[in-house]
């Protein structure tokens, strides 16, 4: 056993018994549960006791342990519903068609990432006058389009690299020239 | 930059672990995935006194320690798995797996060697 720290629990296993088939064992008995850590993840962020939970989903403080001591396989989508609806958490289910093509499913997070963004705005309407939350929500515009940029860059010069190879690509995004970037990238 | 948590193995003997293994793997498995469910849990910033109160294979053995128990395994041999969480160094020090039947000495063995972690770090 040489390495001594680790980032996750199945290699750390998997390094004292020397198997890697327990590696893999661990991983598949974390991904049994993977929706359930969720949601007691978010409840415990809201410092929402198992009790307090009960008395939001008018039921039996025994039927929400049972609901997180079971396995995702077993949840009932009615109960993840109300579960998430005492939290105060809005729930989407996003459906992937395999089928579409790559480029209308980036068609579609686009769509839904400019809603996302349309209802920022509707909140900095709604708080006319406050200048503070009016600003944070200007500065997140700054850091979406940011971020947005630096990973569009790293994936076109990966592009560009195909398109005209040979090239170097050593473009880095920084918020003063990533506006050109948009213009190059069109 | 923000320092996430990580796993040690330096405390552990790793026979008593592959003994426990073959012996027990649906139970191994199952410690280990709510090991990794932990790990999440203190990734995403929640204190390790929420998580004894909350995670239903999660409780304080008392003096740093805590243990994690077996989930969802029909007829499991009761088992636990000792760690020493320490908030400081941001580090959860796996530390030995026993069962139900030999807990009493594991928690001794246990204890005793958070102490020498902690004499460890008093000494640097």
């Amino acid at each position: 056993m040489d390495k001594q720290q680790f980032s996750s629990a199945a290699e750390a296993f998997a390094s004292i018994v020397g198997d890697d088939a327990v590696k893999d064992a661990i991983q598949e008995e974390a991904g049994k549960t993977q929706l359930i850590s969720t949601l007691i993840r978010m409840r415990m962020q809201k410092g929402i006791s198992q009790k307090r939970l009960a008395e939001l989903m008018q039921c039996t403080p025994s039927k929400i342990s049972r609901l997180e001591s079971s396995t995702d396989a077993a949840l009932k989508l009615s109960d993840i519903k109300e579960y998430v609806r005492a939290l105060n958490i809005g729930m989407s289910i996003v459906f992937e068609d395999n089928d579409l093509p790559t480029a209308d499913q980036i068609r579609q997070h686009v769509f839904s990432i400019h809603e996302k963004l349309e209802s920022l705005v509707r909140i900095a309407k709604e708080v006319d006058g406050d200048t503070e939350i009016v600003s944070k929500i200007n500065q997140f515009y700054g850091e979406v389009l940011f971020n947005f940029l630096s990973k569009f860059e790293s994936s076109h010069s990966k592009l560009r690299m195909v398109v005209e190879p040979g090239k170097s690509n050593e473009t880095e995004v920084t918020p003063e020239n990533s506006k050109e970037l948009v213009v190059t990238a069109e | 930059m923000h320092k996430g948590w990580e796993i040690s193995t330096e405390f552990v003997t790793a026979n008593r672990f592959k003994k426990f293994a073959s012996k027990y793997p649906r139970e191994f498995a199952s410690c280990g995935a709510n090991a990794e469910r932990l790990l999440a849990d203190l990734q995403s910033g929640i204190p390790l006194s929420a998580l004894a109160q909350n995670l239903s294979f999660f409780r304080s053995e008392r003096e740093g320690l805590y243990r994690i128990g077996q989930t969802n395994v029909p007829g499991a041999k009761e088992s636990r798995l000792y760690i020493y969480p320490d908030d400081a160094s941001k580090v959860i020090y796996l530390l030995d797996i026993g069962t139900k039947e030999t807990q009493r000495n594991d928690i001794a063995s246990a204890r005793k060697t958070i102490r020498e972690i902690r004499r460890q770090f008093d000494q640097t």
